[in-house]
């Protein structure tokens, strides 16, 4: 606070004096009350004190260049326009950034445990309208957020999110595998819950798979950066590196990964990896929309590749891969032992 | 204006983003006064051109001030997404206690004017400086952050907003003053 004396002050002396601003914005009492003081002391002061304020209150109540960014590019991305055809000069940066900041991320597979007790995490937020959407056997579903952020549901998953984003994160929660375009908004982090792990971003691309089932958790990350935490665990990643959560020991392994083979995960590859029984049956019935029972008396560890085979052509492979005899009876999976 | 809506009735994307461009700024601030939560607003201006966009078939292709249209239809959308348990009766009155349409519409005239005039003005500021104004004043960080943030000292933020502010005073203060006097 200065002290002002006989001179009046000028309204960019005021405005440049924080105490002032706090008065303005209501924001610290000491100065406000310093500030009333001093208007009642002055009175002659007043039209330039009223002058001051407006300009303070002006500058508050425009958005800045990060809001603005963010808010058009929010708009498009829902209403689906071109970027390159309706973003200004200085956007295209922005949308530069966006495309390098796709990231990849991959959290999933297949369980040695019937995970099925595992809870699913409460959502930490009441007095919130959710909507839930559970994407259909074989299908991908395609889910437009409030905040244009775009999500590719796969078979069998199933996603909850809030009409409309309130709080100062944007928390969905997700079980199962989906391909997120989440918009950029630095103000509002996007967070994605699931089974076992949190995953923050603040705007960019990532696929997860994370199936309660499934015995690893992946993330990896192409381009950008994300934060995985899983209770007081944190771990952030740079690009080119997955992320693996071994649910079974409960630990975490970071490592190069092949961009390749991850985009074909992306579009429906199932890899295997000492898979259980309920692993594997899980997921060949998201992708087939088979029936599948999950059976403790199976003991099996399947490794292997399924992408584009028929469900037929899946079943003779596991037939030859292990102890067991597969086949399919009213679409449902069943296995004996040979 | 008149022109682009006409445009906008017709599915026209380009007359569509110019109205947004043009609009956005006074329309958050209209929003602001209605209630002070950024986040809300930002979320319901959203809505607005998304709607705008989605029903632009539907539109009378002919109003008078489709500024004023755009205005009533931000009010409308803020007044029904207030959260619920504030929506009480209390600040239902507040916003139910109108001044007439005439005032109203010299209201939203002024503020379309005043960013209008803000934006003549920080386009007349250096680069540095502008970045200085949005730090302390849209973004509302005190003089110690800026000056880590920007690698400068405390002294040297100072002088540089203590500039900037000047040149924006010379720019419209008069406009400012008349604005404010309407909206209270």
């Amino acid at each position: 606070m200065q002290e002002k004396g006989n001179t009046p002050p000028r309204v960019e002396e005021l405005i440049s004096d924080s105490s002032f601003v706090n008065y303005c914005l209501g924001t610290n009492e000491a100065d406000c009350t310093f500030w009333q003081t001093w208007v009642a002391e002055n009175p002659a002061q007043r039209p330039i004190i009223a002058e001051a304020k407006n300009l303070v209150i002006l500058l508050r109540d425009t958005p800045s260049e990060g809001e603005l960014t963010d808010a058009r590019e929010r708009l498009f991305r829902t209403l689906g326009f071109d970027k390159q055809k309706v973003g200004k000069t200085k956007l295209s940066a922005v949308y530069r950034w966006m495309a390098a900041a796709a990231l990849l991320l991959c959290c999933g597979i297949a369980s040695l445990y019937i995970a099925r007790q595992a809870e699913v995490k409460p959502i930490p937020m009441a007095a919130q309208s959710w909507i839930k959407k559970l994407a259909p056997a074989g299908k991908i579903m395609h889910i437009r957020l409030t905040d244009g952020s775009l999500v590719d549901l796969a078979a069998g998953s199933t996603l909850r999110y809030p009409t409309l984003f309130k709080d100062s994160a944007r928390v969905v929660a997700l079980e199962g595998d989906a391909k997120f375009a989440v918009s950029h908004n630095t103000s509002k982090p996007f967070v994605i819950q699931t089974a076992d792990l949190d995953i923050r971003v603040l705007g960019t691309t990532f696929h997860v798979q994370s199936f309660q089932t499934d015995r690893y958790a992946r993330v990896a990350l192409f381009e950008g950066r994300v934060q995985v935490e899983k209770e007081d665990r944190s771990y952030v990643i740079v690009p080119g590196q997955v992320l693996v959560y071994d649910k079974q020991k409960s630990s975490f392994e970071t490592m190069q990964f092949d961009p390749e083979e991850e985009q074909k995960r992306i579009e429906g590859m199932l890899i295997f990896n000492n898979a259980s029984y309920a692993e594997v049956g899980q997921r060949l019935a998201h992708k087939y929309g088979i029936k599948f029972m999950p059976d403790p008396n199976i003991d099996m560890a399947f490794s292997g590749r399924i992408s584009n085979e028929s469900v037929e052509e899946v079943i003779e492979k596991l037939n030859f891969t292990t102890a067991y005899h597969f086949y399919l009876k009213s679409n449902t999976l069943i296995a004996k032992r040979k | 204006m008149n022109q682009e809506w006409r445009e906008l009735t017709q599915g026209n994307k380009d007359s569509f983003v110019r109205l947004y461009d043009a609009y956005y700024k006074p329309l958050f601030h209209y929003g602001l006064k209605i209630r002070q939560d950024r986040e809300l607003i930002k979320d319901c201006l959203h809505m607005l051109f998304c709607e705008l966009w989605e029903k632009r078939d539907s539109l009378p292709a002919e109003i008078q001030h489709p500024k004023f249209y755009l205005f009533t239809w931000l009010k409308r959308i803020i007044l029904k997404n207030l959260p619920k348990e504030e929506s009480g009766i209390e600040s239902i009155t507040e916003v139910l206690i109108e001044d007439s349409i005439e005032a109203q519409q010299i209201e939203i005239e002024q503020l379309i004017e005043t960013h209008r005039k803000l934006e003549t003005a920080l386009a007349k500021l250096t680069r540095k400086q502008r970045r200085f104004i949005q730090l302390r004043f849209f973004e509302n960080k005190s003089y110690e952050e800026i000056s880590q943030l920007e690698n400068a000292s405390v002294r040297t933020v100072y002088n540089v907003i203590y500039e900037s502010l000047k040149s924006l005073k010379g720019s419209f203060l008069y406009q400012l003053l008349l604005i404010f006097i309407f909206s209270k």
